[in-house]
């Protein structure tokens, strides 16, 4: 495509599957395919958004994006070279994780500050005072007022909350954040605040963002690129501005028509689809014309 | 550039008042097990006689409040002749050590076993189950009787077999809690950051199931307490001349029916220390576990 | 008028003070009205509904200048008539379906007991009634569901169950709470869509509350804009779209990601967060995120009427709000 200039493929997945086993009693065992056969390239600065409903495979996907699942099948590659070859540590220093719920994903027994620190311990990098020099430091980028340190993260609101979850994941200098619904959990007003950090650490840090969202609007303001998700399938994967003037795919069509944007007296569209219809499950044509 | 600035007005405001002060049964609890304690660790300072020095002369003497009672043994002497308040004094270090060391050891096998179980889950968690479930299919007393009467009794002896016998409850509580945070999203952020799995149980695991553990451990004081009297009271427990307090409820048990407070004064005391133990217990559950009290 | 609330206020007693969740709001709803009450997790707009209900937490206390359903003063009903009314002319749709279905009955049982006990109907008739209503609901094979646990059905069943047991006893006003927040954002298409016509067909008043602008603007006939327990601004939905007046509406609206804005730009945030409600609280509750806050706006502010109906509770004249509004709706900085 053009415009990459030719930036790196930081990220890449070759056609992963994963399967999930379920068992059903003692002698049912159900098999899931939670992601089918995907392929995507993220190239270095690019900001990728996942798009789906629940069920549709993206949490799976990132998780075997941050090695946390091994694929069924399939290679997950960063800077050219399989998941498989890097030790967690490694891994760590490369690909961190923003989370949805800054509630669950900070521990309520640490203090702030040791919560920001903990990847540097886990890492063995500097000395305890020079650990905690660069947790004030990281405190300040994600705009949170030092004073909060020693709090517990019981004392904090939804939105200073992800911002330490931030901190944390800035911690070890990664090359990429993959974002879990970064803000569904947090008010709109809050939402805009957190949105604005992400888009500003891309530029002062040149990151590359994986961010996965059910939310149409905050994926098509935040990315570059949209890859559509329905059932372990991309169904659509396209430049963010283009999919939103002319989706191909009828399940974008439907996603496009559920976002409830504001439209005063505009009422309820109707999207209504047969979910078991072939149509939604197949890719849009040419499939993948961006690779 | 950053341009917004989190004013943080609304910034909640979480002082925790000292409220283990509000909680009667807590306060209460903690204030007997504060007393006993003192009994054990300042029983030398605080026994008026030697507790095992005997004098067949003063055999059963009775209590000050009873005819022919005296200040010299405020609270009489046993069949020995020996001073019942010392006696009871050092029983009370025997019993609060005892209990102490007994829910240690115990507690260290079974948060290992039950950490171990609920952070692996899996085929680990069967195995570890299975034990935990032929643990529980022991009867502990006769297990304990059936040791002791083979190696002797001592309070080593007494110790580690109530060690390896209690650590069910430890087991089913940390294994059950160490489930419930395992798949909590700071523990999967830890894994991102690379760390190993001993960092994880150390780090995020431990410092969550502190509570709960501290609450099994009161509860584990006390049984082992109980045990310990029972032990005693049949003949296996800790050996004579130490004094314990079951071991002087299996003394007085002959004279019950002639000078009975040879056996109610041990007994009120063991009830008052298992109670309040279990005060505090149950009070520091319901005091560190705010969201299930509203 | 079928509901009408004047002056009502929530206040619990917390360790640290008495928190005002609920600080004296007005406002009505009638018969085939959608009212929706819109504002941010701690705003009060939940405990308002349970308030109506008489659900309130133990230690919460209501008071209010009226409380009126179709005519009749809820403070004076008691509890029983009061249980009465709740479930067979109010039924309430809650956020999570699956805490507000008991998990050891069936759907049937369910939804024919909440018949039964309102009405002298057979088994049989309530049984029909519900498989009607699961059908209107867009329920398949509705006699088998209502052999089924709630575990059974996925989250959007389970709220369609919700609605349709709202529905059992034909009720006047439905009361929703966030009723899509936790569904998928085609399975809420598809719920919302289904609340109004059945809101037609039935001509029953809807009170919702959301977070959610988009769905306000699309399902309000009404919109209340409530802000630290204070209704900030309320009027005609369109009249609150297109001419929003109070700082904090205009704020909501303006920080929204929507296809319109420039893509990767910052969005207007608003600074800071809500304000804790507990002890004495005076002045503007919003003046301390306010970008035109003035001295003047630590002095109590009443609301203020601007056009038919629509009224906001700021010291701004409305044609110096409304440039205020243009300047934070059109400009991306």
């Amino acid at each position: 495509m053009s415009g990459d200039g030719g930036r790196p493929v930081v990220l890449e997945l070759r056609d992963v599957s994963r399967i999930f086993r379920m068992s059903r009693g003692p002698f049912r065992r159900d098999t899931i395919t939670a992601v089918d056969h995907v392929s995507l390239r993220v190239r270095q600065s690019d900001v990728l958004g996942i798009v789906g409903e629940s069920g549709s495979g993206k949490t799976t996907l990132s998780k075997m994006m941050l090695g946390l699942l091994a694929p069924t099948s399939g290679d997950v590659l960063l800077d050219g070279k399989p998941l498989s070859d890097f030790s967690r540590r490694v891994l760590a220093r490369r690909i961190q994780f923003v989370f949805q719920d800054p509630y669950s994903s900070l521990n309520p027994r640490r203090s702030i500050g040791s919560i920001i620190a903990q990847p540097l311990y886990i890492h063995g990098i500097g000395t305890r005072m020079e650990r905690e020099k660069r947790a004030r430091e990281l405190l300040d980028v994600v705009g949170l007022p030092a004073r909060v340190f020693d709090n517990a993260p019981g004392q904090l609101s939804g939105g200073q909350r992800q911002r330490v979850v931030i901190a944390r994941a800035l911690a070890l200098n990664p090359k990429i954040l993959v974002c879990d619904e970064p803000t569904s959990a947090l008010d709109v007003s809050v939402q805009a605040q957190i949105l604005n950090l992400l888009l500003d650490l891309r530029t002062e840090f040149d990151l590359t963002y994986v961010m996965v969202s059910h939310n149409l609007n905050v994926i098509e303001h935040m990315t570059t690129e949209v890859a559509v998700m329905y059932l372990g399938r991309i169904v659509e994967l396209a430049e963010a501005g283009s999919i939103f003037r002319e989706a191909a795919h009828p399940y974008t069509k439907i996603l496009l028509r559920s976002a409830m944007t504001i439209a005063p007296g505009g009422g309820i569209p109707d999207v209504h689809f047969d979910r078991n219809d072939p149509a939604y499950k197949r890719p849009a044509t040419p499939p993948l014309s961006l690779l | 550039m950053r341009a917004q600035t989190e004013t943080i007005a609304g910034e909640r405001q979480t002082r925790h008042l000292p409220r283990w002060m509000r909680h009667t049964g807590l306060t209460a609890g903690a204030v007997i097990l504060v007393i006993i304690v003192l009994m054990g660790v300042f029983a030398p300072l605080l026994a008026p006689q030697d507790p095992y020095e005997q004098n067949l002369l003063a055999r059963i003497v009775p209590p000050v409040w009873y005819e022919g009672g005296s200040w010299e043994h405020p609270l009489g002497t046993d069949h020995l002749g020996r001073d019942y308040l010392a006696r009871l004094l050092y029983g009370a270090r025997v019993s609060v050590f005892i209990g102490v060391t007994v829910a240690f050891v115990s507690g260290i096998i079974g948060t290992v076993l039950g950490v171990t179980a609920g952070y692996f889950g899996g085929k680990t968690d069967v195995v570890i189950s299975f034990l935990i479930t032929a643990r529980l299919a022991l009867p502990v007393i006769l297990v304990a009787l059936a040791i002791v009467a083979l190696f002797g009794s001592s309070l080593t002896v007494v110790v580690s077999v109530l060690g390896l016998l209690l650590w069910d409850r430890f087991a089913l509580v940390m294994r059950a809690t160490t489930q419930q945070i395992r798949d909590a999203d700071f523990v999967m952020a830890a894994k991102v950051q690379g760390a190993s799995t001993l960092q994880i149980i150390v780090q995020e695991i431990l410092p969550n199931v502190a509570t709960n553990l501290t609450v099994v451990a009161t509860l584990e004081i006390a049984q082992a307490i109980v045990l310990e009297a029972a032990l005693s009271f049949l003949g296996l427990g800790v050996p004579p001349p130490l004094p314990s307090w079951g071991l002087m409820l299996a003394e007085g048990k002959s004279f019950i029916l002639f000078d009975p407070w040879l056996i109610t004064i041990p007994g009120v005391l063991l009830f008052g220390l298992v109670l309040a133990i279990n005060l505090v217990g149950d009070g520091l559950r319901d005091v560190t576990a705010p969201d299930s009290r509203n | 008028m079928l509901l009408d609330v004047q002056q009502l206020s929530v206040d619990i007693p917390t360790a640290q003070g008495v928190l005002h969740a609920v600080q004296g709001i007005s406002f009505s709803v009638d018969n085939g009205e959608t009212l929706c009450i819109v504002g941010e997790s701690g705003c009060g707009k939940s405990l308002t509904a349970l308030a109506l209900m008489n659900l309130l937490p133990r230690r919460a206390i209501r008071t209010a200048g009226r409380l009126a359903f179709s005519g009749t003063e809820l403070q004076a009903l008691s509890a029983a008539a009061m249980n009465k009314l709740r479930g067979e002319n109010m039924a309430m749709i809650f956020q999570e379906p699956m805490t507000s279905l008991n998990p050891v009955f069936t759907i049937g049982d369910q939804m024919t007991d909440v018949l039964r006990q309102h009405r002298r109907v057979s088994q049989r008739e309530a049984r029909e009634r519900a498989i009607y209503l699961l059908t209107r609901v867009g329920i398949g094979k509705a006699e088998t569901r209502l052999g089924q646990y709630p575990h059974q059905l996925s989250g959007g069943l389970r709220q369609r169950v919700m609605i349709a047991m709202a529905l059992m006893c034909d009720p006047k006003l439905i009361i929703a709470d966030e009723p899509t927040t936790a569904l998928d954002v085609t399975v809420q298409a598809e719920l919302l869509r289904l609340l109004l016509s059945l809101q037609e067909e039935f001509g029953m008043g809807l009170l919702l509350i959301t977070h959610d602008l988009g769905i306000v603007s699309r399902m309000a006939d009404n919109v209340a804009v409530m802000y630290a327990g204070q209704i900030v601004e309320s009027g005609p939905v369109i009249s609150i779209f297109e001419n929003p007046l109070h700082p904090y509406t205009q704020g909501l609206m303006a920080c929204l990601p929507t296809p319109e804005r420039k893509r990767m730009q910052h969005l207007r945030a608003i600074p800071g967060t809500v304000p804790a409600l507990v002890g004495q609280l005076s002045g503007c509750r919003f003046r301390g995120r306010c970008p035109y806050a003035q001295p003047i706006c630590a002095e109590d502010v009443a609301l203020r009427p601007y056009a038919h109906d629509h009224a906001y509770r700021c010291v701004l004249p409305p044609d110096i709000s409304l440039a205020n509004a243009a300047v934070t709706l059109e400009t991306n900085p």
